[in-house]
């Protein structure tokens, strides 16, 4: 389990995305984000948490450019967001696909390179091979002719997180990837985030899963509509920060010759807090 | 009759033939095309756009003929017209529906409802306002498809159509593919994905008024989607969809027409009837094969 603070990260390689007072809203609905910024260093992985509604898919939907923003700025490697979109990954919400589509593995990898490949023009060997590099990178090579529907859960994740790669992404954005799967599942998925890090891509992964953000990114971003706490986890993790974010959801309980345990029941996961117990909560890979 | 003369014998026909040429081209265009109305879905969709291209084609009846409000238009060959018109109104139409669903306020499925209702509506309004449209065989032709109905300039216009739906998925294929899939991707990688989904429902709209003439309105959903899925039942992979269903497009075209000049039935029934004979062997085939290797 590599652990790392995430303050030293931060000063030692250079900022690839940068969000700056960035407010989202919809129509008639007032702003589902507001007022977020966030300046994260190559290489770095990010957790976004927060209950439900409070602004992750939101956030990250911006950040791809599915949904225009208020105000603010958002810029990858100093250029606006708006221009540079090939090197921003998404992989969306797993209800947000059609699984049944008669694509296979290779087809849906292959249209991470659409826009590069231009126009009017099929795909040249260059592409099958960055394709076919991709899928080894996240270990998928041997299901390349598979349809979609036929994977298993941890499978069509690292599908479209290869897909990603194909893409030349610097900034890989994840939408709940682990909602509606089993530990094993997101075992699989961190493994090959764990890949990624050797290549210096960026990870901002929104989750229910408050152990694991704890415990395997190197900085957490407590999201409620505005960012209500940022940092390492023992920054993050703190009881006025939690109350304030997930509300009655929080509750402090107090065991002889412990100190105060706080559980956040949020809406998939029940948590005890990795900081105030003392010790962190071991995560279990089943 | 030997099956030579079941083949033969409808050829010494001008109008068979043309027919059949016809009746194949159709079968290739909606083949290709319904392989996208079959994956995203889009059957009420091509459904409703083949009602909603009635007003244009009877506007074009009622008011391009000599001595109608449009009489200078009279020069132009009839079959021409008719098609221009309901082109006219079927783009229209799908560019209506596209704009009404371009936010989430509407649900596609209510757009369609409201927008295609009309048109028929509408369509029904203009023919009802002149007596001679209901007498006329050109209208019923047109609702339900005539062997007859095939002129010299009908064929050329149906090939251009075709040239252009395919053309147009050929070059594109890749782009069409992605936003059919995925729109979030597109629009990550800033493709114009509300174009393209344009493009699709004007394409459609294309192929609905080429295979009138054959088909006639109130069937051409059919070919959109009958072909396409029996290609689906048969294949895991898109790209392999798309010619099985351009085949089982074309088949049911021209088989259906030698059945209709036999069994001397109407082209339109008889072109999907044969379509839902192969779709259904597809289907079987497909449940055997399933059995054979699941155990």
């Amino acid at each position: 389990m590599n652990f790392i603070s995430g303050s030293g990260v931060t000063s030692r390689h250079p900022i690839v995305l940068s969000i700056n007072r960035l407010s989202v809203g919809y129509p008639g609905l007032g702003s589902a984000v507001e007022d977020v910024s966030l300046e994260v260093a190559e290489g770095e992985r990010i957790a976004v948490i927060g209950p439900n509604g409070a602004g992750k898919s939101t956030l990250m939907k911006a950040v791809v450019g599915l949904i225009p923003f208020t105000s603010g700025e958002i810029s990858i490697l100093g250029h606006d967001c708006r221009s540079s979109h090939d090197l921003v990954g998404y992989v969306p919400q797993h209800e947000a696909i059609d699984w049944d589509f008669p694509v296979n593995v290779l087809d849906v990898v292959m249209m991470g390179r659409a826009r590069r490949i231009g126009w009017l023009r099929r795909p040249s060997g260059r592409d099958r091979a960055i394709v076919h590099e991709a899928l080894e990178r996240v270990g998928m090579i041997d299901l390349a002719r598979r349809q979609i529907g036929q994977l298993s859960g941890g499978q069509k994740r690292r599908v479209f997180i290869a897909r990603a790669l194909a893409q030349g992404t610097r900034v890989l954005l994840l939408d709940e990837p682990f909602s509606g799967v089993d530990v094993a599942v997101e075992q699989e998925v961190m493994e090959t985030l764990d890949q990624l890090r050797r290549d210096r891509i960026t990870v901002l992964l929104a989750t229910h899963d408050l152990n694991t953000a704890a415990t395997r990114f190197d900085r957490v971003l407590l999201l409620k509509r505005r960012v209500i706490a940022c940092g390492t986890a023992e920054e993050v993790f703190r009881r006025e920060a939690l109350s304030e974010a997930y509300g009655s959801r929080v509750g402090i309980f107090n065991e002889p010759n412990q100190h105060e345990t706080i559980i956040v029941a949020d809406d998939h996961w029940m948590t005890a807090s990795p900081h105030q117990n003392g010790s962190r909560p071991h995560h279990d890979a089943g | 009759m030997t099956l030579v003369e079941f083949f033969s014998e409808p050829l010494n026909y001008q109008y068979v033939q043309r027919a059949l040429i016809a009746a194949m081209l159709i079968g290739l265009i909606s083949g290709i095309l319904g392989c996208f109305v079959v994956v995203r879905g889009m059957s009420f969709f091509g459904d409703a756009l083949a009602h909603s291209i009635v007003p244009g084609v009877a506007a074009a009846f009622v008011f391009t003929g000599p001595g109608a409000a449009l009489g200078f238009l009279a020069g132009i060959d009839e079959d021409l017209r008719l098609f221009a018109g309901g082109l006219v109104a079927g783009i229209l139409s799908a560019i209506v529906v596209g704009v009404l669903t371009r936010d989430d306020r509407l649900k596609e499925d209510t757009a369609i409802g409201v927008v295609f209702v009309t048109m028929f509506a509408l369509g029904i309004a203009i023919i009802s306002s002149d007596p001679r449209v209901y007498g006329s065989r050109e209208f019923t032709h047109i609702l339900f498809g005539d062997i007859l109905a095939i002129s010299r300039s009908d064929l050329i216009t149906t090939a251009l159509c075709g040239v252009v739906v395919i053309g147009i998925i050929g070059l594109l294929y890749k782009e069409l593919l992605l936003v059919s899939f995925d729109r979030d991707l597109a629009q990550t990688l800033r493709l114009p994905a509300e174009g393209l989904r344009m493009l699709l429902l004007v394409l459609m709209a294309v192929t609905i008024v080429a295979s009138l003439q054959i088909i006639g309105v109130t069937l051409t959903l059919a070919m959109l989607v009958t072909p396409a899925a029996t290609a689906r039942l048969l294949t895991h992979r898109f790209q392999t969809m798309l010619p099985i269903s351009m085949l089982a497009g074309a088949s049911a075209g021209c088989l259906g027409i030698f059945l209709s000049y036999h069994l001397d039935l109407a082209t339109g029934p008889t072109i999907v009837l044969t379509s839902t004979a192969l779709f259904l062997g597809a289907f079987a085939w497909a449940q055997w094969w399933q059995r054979v290797t699941t155990v």
